[in-house]
């Protein structure tokens, strides 16, 4: 059996490397791959051949909702932008914080951590203050190169932050271990890493930065402090008060809350918005992440009936514990490159079992893995949030350069993680305050 | 109310397959755009159908 | 130009095929419906609905069927599908209403707990939608459904999903598990209406013992066993040494944690007179480390991956070249569910429950589970439940 899953392995991967070779997009070599993996398994035995076109149909709808949530966060940013309330916003912030770059820098950080904490996902963080956070950076004189990094260092740590984490959620749903503990044991570590990230990328300014605040363009006549707050208002008014009066209040779900806040933003802007071209315009600046959320889902789907995602959850159970522990740092974020949130549940669940059973505290061992995954969505093929940073920061440059440019923070990430998975049991008070 | 809810998420739904539809037509310089587009309207089809 | 019209149909008659020829089976799992056969026992026939009124007209109710025993005692429920990927539960439902005969008390089962979860697939998981099994008169064929339930019956999710009444926060997918969602709420979402019927029946009718059938992972720490909170263990216990002791097969005890909410061997002994078991038997189809998702291997649980992990000891069951199979999982579970049933009847005489028919395990592991299954086509008219 193993020999044809490495044949099915083999085969996906020529796929992939023939199609980039071919110049095709990335989304388009994942989804070759996909085919050839279940071509290629077919012909093997599984699936059988009647059969393939359902798994590729039922893997694209995997993150489905994820995708609708890209698509109207991105929107509802989008009506924001257009109607003047970004520019605001910026002027703003950068006359309150003068020249006192620390606490601006922070302060930055903690805009950037909400929306991430709130949802658990950092994607929707860069979406929502993503731009006008960006903008911000550029005008107290980051390079967009170092711009891009910090917001996709600090996105990806607002995944993990609590109160939602969406790793730490599908491995507790996945092991029988409640979600909970999670508070200062994530909360912690996330505000101490992002800090540090905030103030080694940003404390210097950099050649080929943008000039100063007073060079923004001017926003619109007639915007004021609550247009641009009540679309804000509106959606985290909507996620918080399913947390405070979780029993009166329907579920909305991200996607519709966004589309209400951005309903909100278009009422109430100074200037008419061309809602119809801006929709389009967001679903083509998106397209290849929303096609990357369907390609991903397939490729998972064809990965588990072919037998290959077995074969790597094998390869990662059967290792020798020290040299598991040498080559977390690297295969966990590459899973996520690889396969986004589905690597949690291939790789994560049965390492927490096996982990949990030779005496390591499982919260706090999954707290720790949760700070590696966000690292992964900087990696190809997917690089979900490193792509967001790029768009959002307006970052042209190679995708290399910029990854480089968050060397340091990336290494300590790792560095924390590892600590927290090694020293599980020594840091289990963590745990005990959070409950 | 849920249901409501449900329905708007099948508007949602629907406008992002109208919009992928539309660029699709329009889309004239990007041939590999066409089949992101393509592939994209695949979980949108199924879910409007409610067939998965 | 002309070209780009010509890719732009090539696409979109692609694209139709892919979907029509890989949708349409998807649809059809949908509202493929399943055969029961009404057995000797079966007096009436009821719908989750009738205890939860919100059910009504949804793909999440579902079919409760009463066996009135010949003389009055104890009351017990059976659930089965409460995960509709651990078919082992739904077959063990099965049995008991194709083949018991009811002397004393009630029993009622429900085989399709999570009915929605049932109609629905696993997308990114690659499972089979069938699988059969095979019996003296041909193959039965059964929905292999999903952990959750489908979004087509209860969407969206939220970003975090809070356990009523507890506040406790739960994974977004968990809202539709009907194993988190206990004890559920007449208005709540859709699966919260479906442990709210299951509350109501067993809170209106008396039931005194709730019995939540499963399957889990050989690599889940809670496998093979019987999860009891502090009111069931000790009959838990009994029944555990006793089929250790009888019948040769082991099926140890687990506690049921006071601080994790919403499953069902926590919430129904919290709000209600009964004592709640939830049985696990070893099912390693569901296991990551696996080869392909087949139905051979759901059905015979043989992999040489778990095969290589048993040999170093990462796994929670012992685990040989002959898998894990189904026969021994059904068995196991209906041996457990009867010797609970009589363990409860030895403490508390006053309310009885006496099953016969059943097979036990070591014959179910004999025959196969096909054995025990009724011929759909050759029963009598009226019969046969449809669900």
């Amino acid at each position: 059996m193993t020999t044809e899953i490495l044949i099915i392995l083999a085969v996906m991967v020529a796929a992939y490397v023939a199609a980039k070779a071919a110049r095709l997009a990335v989304e388009i070599a994942m989804f070759a791959a996909a085919l050839a993996g279940g071509l290629a398994g077919s012909v093997l035995g599984t699936p059988p051949f009647g059969e393939l076109a359902r798994h590729l149909v039922e893997g694209s709808i995997t993150y489905l909702d994820v995708m609708l949530v890209f698509f109207t966060a991105t929107f509802f940013m989008a009506v924001v932008n257009e109607s003047g309330g970004v520019v605001y916003a910026v002027r703003a912030t950068l006359r309150v914080f003068g020249r006192r770059r620390v606490p601006a820098l922070l302060a930055l950080m903690v805009i950037v951590l909400i929306p991430g904490a709130l949802t658990g996902a950092g994607s929707v963080s860069l979406l929502v203050v993503g731009a006008p956070v960006a903008m911000a950076l550029g005008r107290m004189g980051l390079p967009p190169k170092r711009v891009a990094a910090i917001l996709f260092i600090v996105a990806g740590l607002s995944a993990a932050a609590p109160p939602v984490n969406i790793w730490a959620m599908i491995l507790c749903a996945g092991t029988a271990i409640p979600y909970v503990g999670f508070e200062f044991t994530l909360g912690i570590p996330v505000l101490i890493l992002g800090a540090f990230t905030v103030l080694v990328l940003g404390l210097r300014k950099g050649p080929g930065a943008a000039s100063g605040p007073g060079e923004l363009p001017e926003p619109p006549q007639g915007m004021t402090w609550w247009r641009v707050l009540v679309p804000f208002l509106v959606f985290f008014g909507l996620v918080a008060a399913y947390r405070v009066r979780p029993f009166a209040t329907p579920i909305f779900g991200l996607a519709l809350e966004f589309t209400l806040a951005a309903l909100a933003a278009i009422l109430i802007s100074p200037k008419r918005i061309a809602v119809a071209a801006l929709a389009r315009d967001t679903v083509k600046r998106l397209l290849p992440l929303l096609a990357t959320t369907v390609v991903v889902g397939m490729l998972q789907q064809i990965m588990t009936a072919t037998g290959v995602r077995g074969l790597v959850s094998f390869a990662a159970i059967s290792t020798p514990l020290v040299l598991l522990f040498l080559l977390l740092p690297v295969i966990i974020p590459f899973s996520e490159g690889v396969l986004t949130y589905g690597a949690a549940a291939i790789l994560g669940i049965p390492l927490i079992w096996f982990l949990d059973s030779i005496g390591f505290h499982a919260t706090v061992v999954i707290a720790g893995l949760s700070l590696l995954w966000p690292l992964g969505d900087g990696l190809p093929p997917t690089a979900l949030i490193g792509r967001l940073s790029a768009m959002v920061s307006g970052y042209q440059g190679p995708y290399r350069d910029f990854l480089k440019a968050a060397w340091l923070p990336w290494l300590v990430i790792t560095a924390a993680a590892m600590a927290m998975i090694l020293f599980s049991t020594k840091l289990a008070f963590l745990v005990k305050w959070s409950m | 109310m849920p249901m409501i809810i449900m329905i708007a998420y099948h508007a949602i739904t629907a406008v992002l397959l109208a919009l992928a539809v539309w660029n699709f037509i329009r889309e004239r310089e990007r041939r590999q755009d066409l089949v992101l587009y393509a592939l994209i309207m695949v979980p949108l089809l199924l879910r409007l159908l409610r067939w998965k | 130009m002309r070209r780009d019209r010509a890719l732009k149909l090539l696409l979109a008659a692609v694209l139709a095929g892919l979907v029509l020829w890989g949708g349409l089976p998807l649809r059809r799992h949908r509202h493929f419906g399943v055969p029961i056969v009404k057995g000797p026992g079966v007096t009436e026939v009821r719908k989750l609905s009738d205890y939860s009124p919100g059910l009504e007209g949804t793909m999440a109710d579902t079919s409760v069927f009463v066996l009135q025993g010949r003389e009055p005692g104890g009351k017990a429920l059976i659930m089965g599908n409460t995960h509709s990927n651990e078919p082992e539960g739904m077959l063990a439902a099965l049995i008991v209403i194709e083949n018991a005969v009811v002397e004393k008390g009630t029993l009622f089962v429900i085989p399709f707990f999570n009915n929605s979860g049932s109609r629905n697939t696993r997308p990114g998981d690659g499972y089979p939608l069938y699988f059969d099994v095979a019996t003296d008169w041909g193959a039965r064929r059964f929905r292999f459904g999903n952990r959750d339930a489908s979004p087509l019956d209860q969407w969206p999710d939220p970003d975090v999903y809070i356990h009523y009444p507890e506040r406790q926060l739960l994974s977004y997918i968990d809202v539709r598990n009907t194993n988190r969602t206990w004890p559920g709420r007449a208005g709540g979402p859709l699966m919260e209406r479906v442990t709210f019927g299951a509350m109501e029946l067993i809170r209106r009718e008396g039931v005194d013992i709730a019995v939540d059938v499963h399957g889990a992972e050989t690599m889940f720490p809670v496998t093979n066993c019987i999860v009891a909170p502090e009111k069931s263990v000790k009959i838990a216990t009994l029944a555990s040494m006793t089929v250790k002791a009888a019948e040769g097969f082991e099926s140890h005890v687990e506690p049921s944690p006071a601080g994790f909410r919403g499953l069902s061997h926590r919430e129904i002994g919290d709000h209600s007179e009964a004592m709640p078991f939830l049985l696990e038997a070893p099912i390693p189809f569901l296991d990551q480390p696996t080869g392909p998702k087949t139905v051979r291997l759901l059905l015979d649980g043989k992999d040489p991956f778990l095969l290589s992990l048993s040999k170093k000891k990462k796994l929670f069951v012992p685990y040989d070249e002959d898998g894990w199979p189904l026969e021994k999982r059904v068995g196991q579970n209906l041996s457990v569910t009867l010797e609970i049933f009589r363990q409860f009847t030895k403490r508390t005489a006053a309310r009885p429950i006496d099953v016969r028919g059943v097979p036990r395990y070591a014959d179910v592991v004999a025959s196969g589970v096909g054995r025990f299954l009724a011929d759909p086509s050759k029963a009598a008219p009226g019969a046969v439940v449809v669900n």
